[in-house]
């Protein structure tokens, strides 16, 4: 029913309807109404020549002299001709009648009243004769002892029906075409907001999202809901297209300080005949690779998180192993920093659904932020603990901390401490950020007792399902 | 040329300036950018490396606080990420003198610095002259009529600031500056030391000392 796919269809298809069905109604009151006029007009005709028939009867008697002839014609039309009741419109035609007198003379007839008709009672009556049907209407004047019938047969009958039935459902005809003309018209100047608003999305770009243009205030009602919930999208879409630019740009030019720092120990390794100025500006620039390594590697991760796609395999990770790997890993960088690097765990195993490569990142990433911004002589210390389907991770450092206005901004990539020379690829944070939002979790950093931070992430525990929370800000 | 480097990058920074001390050049290094404030004022800098993406102060902030508020004429160039032109239209009208974009050739870089010291000390090219003597800067050449002569890094340096204006007296704290910028200085007195053995290889007329105040190249 492709009809019914389409909005003007689904419409079309139920105006007409309505109409079809309402016009029938009408046809068919019509045509009802049409048969019973005409048959209210014939048995009218027939009241009307009872009553002249009898008057003339009267009339003829006054006057004995003018015996009513038995044949010869009817009161109310000329000489009849045996070929004349052919021609003549049976629906105008006169009806047939017929007088009796008691006292025996011999009845009046017209020459097409039918004879077998057999004895009626006064009144209106229905006979067959020859194939025929015919009303009859009985008139009995009994003070002067006649009896006279009237008749019309079917055929007359039919044809005034028939006439009468033409005048009705002529106009009814040719409205029929104007209804579906009309219904088509409606539809279509109806609609016509719709389809003004399928142009304006049609006209959309996708790599330029615009306003669609449209005044609300212009708009039907429902469409302008509809149009409020389409422009909200487009806004948000927008949001996001221009901060993915945005971060793109933001990345390719971050990779060009560690490259720039790389080159210029590299140049400076040329230029130099000293032996150890040479290994140190070789080492530097090693440190620079491995920095942009970091930074591509945390794009990477961060694509993945964002895209959503689902081929990241998720299962029950114990985070307090996971931890615990990490701090193997990282315990001699720790080392050569001078820092003594710790884990306490609150009970043997923390249980969360996740992904195994994620939270491992995520993990990383903090231990690595600690590493870099704490003193030579200070600890850090990491803490797994399982409380109330939930599990904490907290790593502490003793380093610069940091401001209390800056807690939330240290998420945004390649957001820089004022103060502090840039370490790092930039992206760390707002990597932890992104997998613990992914993993229905929170971040936050906060001060501790004593010098340093906090960074306190919380996660469901495994036994609880999972939502991801909706970052609103890295977006 | 004494340098000042506004740059926090810490392996950039670290590139940029061992490679121009190695090229002879004395290079102050600042991580923030409202550190560099009113480093300036200090008015030993032949030039000043500023990297436009810095925590604290912008780059551009600092440009203009030097040039509106302070009046500070020291040639300034501008190491940027973005090769936008949007950016480095910015950075030049905000009164950088030149531009760089990251990673830089350092011989270019140092070239650059070069002209830009050129410049805002009214000479025409690298060479400076004073009678017989001729020095090249590009080179670190010494010559008196037209034979070379000799001389060490920091003597050089020592003779670099008293050409730049001959005849007229430079303070011995601007020339211990040019030295050594910021850094500690040497417990002995060098700066001494340098100019004695300046007059003995350049001729003692050559240079004068100006009681209390500095020396002079005397033309």
């Amino acid at each position: 029913m492709n009809a019914l796919r389409s909005l003007h269809g689904r419409l079309l298809v139920a105006l007409l309807l309505v109409l079809g069905t309402l016009w029938a109604a009408v046809f068919t009151q019509a045509r009802h109404d049409a048969a019973t006029s005409a048959a209210a007009e014939v048995d009218g005709r027939l009241r009307t020549s009872a009553v002249q028939l009898l008057q003339l009867v009267v009339l003829a008697e006054r006057s004995p002299g003018d015996a009513p002839a038995t044949t010869g014609a009817d009161a109310s039309s000329g000489p009849a001709a045996p070929g004349d009741r052919v021609v003549r419109d049976p629906a105008t035609r006169p009806p047939s009648f017929e007088i009796v007198w008691e006292d025996g003379r011999s009845p009046v007839r017209s020459p097409d009243f039918p004879t077998n008709l057999g004895t009626t009672s006064s009144g209106f009556e229905e006979r067959s004769v020859g194939g025929r049907t015919w009303r009859v209407l009985t008139v009995v004047d009994r003070g002067r002892r006649v009896t006279g019938r009237i008749a019309l047969d079917d055929l007359a009958r039919g044809a005034l029906a028939g006439q009468r039935d033409r005048e009705a459902i002529r106009p009814l005809l040719w409205i029929l075409p104007l209804f579906a003309i009309a219904a088509l018209a409606s539809v279509w100047f109806g609609l016509a907001p719709l389809r003004r608003l399928e142009r304006s999305i049609d006209a959309q770009e996708p790599h330029e999202l615009a306003s669609l243009g449209l005044d609300p205030r212009r708009l039907p009602r429902e469409l302008g809901r509809l149009v409020a919930a389409i422009e909200s999208l487009l806004a948000r879409l927008r949001d996001i297209q221009h901060r993915q630019r945005a971060f793109a740009a933001m990345a390719g030019h971050e990779l060009r300080t560690p490259l720039a720092g790389c080159s210029a120990q590299l140049q400076l390794a040329r230029r130099t005949g000293d032996a150890a100025v040479h290994d140190r500006a070789l080492g530097k620039a090693e440190r620079s690779i491995e920095t942009m390594a970091r930074l591509v590697g945390q794009l990477l991760v961060l694509a993945r998180v964002e895209a959503r796609t689902g081929t990241m395999p998720r299962r029950r990770v114990d985070l307090a192993e996971l931890v615990a790997n990490v701090v193997a890993r990282r315990r001699r960088n720790a080392t050569e920093a001078g820092l003594e690097l710790g884990l306490r765990r609150g009970s043997p195993e923390a249980f969360v659904h996740g992904n195994p490569t994620l939270l491992e990142c995520m993990v990383d990433n903090l231990v690595d932020n600690a590493i870099k911004f704490s003193p030579r002589g200070t600890a850090i210390d990491l803490r797994v603990d399982v409380h109330d389907e939930r599990v904490t991770l907290r790593v502490l450092d003793g380093g610069p901390g940091v401001p209390d206005d800056e807690r939330d901004r240290v998420f945004d990539p390649f957001h820089r401490v004022a103060g502090i020379p840039r370490q790092g690829s930039g992206l760390g944070l707002p990597t932890v950020r992104a997998v613990v939002a992914d993993h229905g979790g929170e971040v936050r950093l906060q001060a501790r007792t004593g010098p340093g931070t906090e960074a306190r992430v919380v996660l469901p525990a495994a036994s609880t399902p999972v939502t991801r929370s909706r970052s609103t800000s890295q977006g | 040329m004494r340098i000042l480097l506004v740059e926090d990058d810490a392996v950039l920074g670290d590139g940029l300036s061992a490679a121009l001390r190695l090229g002879g050049h004395t290079v102050d290094w600042l991580v923030d950018g409202s550190d560099a404030v009113d480093a300036l004022r200090d008015d030993g800098f032949s030039a000043v490396i500023l990297d436009l993406a810095l925590p604290g102060l912008s780059g551009l902030e600092l440009l203009r606080t030097w040039r509106r508020q302070q009046g500070q004429r020291i040639p300034v160039l501008v190491l940027t990420a973005s090769g936008s032109s949007e950016g480095c239209v910015a950075a030049l009208d905000d009164g950088a003198d030149d531009y760089l974009v990251k990673p830089v050739d350092l011989d270019v870089l140092e070239a650059r610095l070069r002209a830009l010291a050129r410049r805002s000390s009214g000479h025409a090219d690298n060479v400076l002259r004073c009678g017989s003597l001729v020095v090249e800067r590009d080179g670190h050449l010494v010559r008196i009529d037209g034979e070379r002569v000799g001389l060490s890094a920091y003597e050089f340096k020592v003779l670099e600031l008293l050409i730049e204006r001959p005849g007229l007296v430079v303070a011995r704290d601007r020339l211990e500056a040019h030295l050594y910028g910021w850094g500690e200085r040497p417990s002995s007195d060098p700066l001494r030391v340098l100019v004695h053995g300046l007059r003995r290889k350049l001729g003692p007329e050559r240079i004068e000392t100006v009681r209390g105040v500095g020396y002079r190249l005397v033309t």
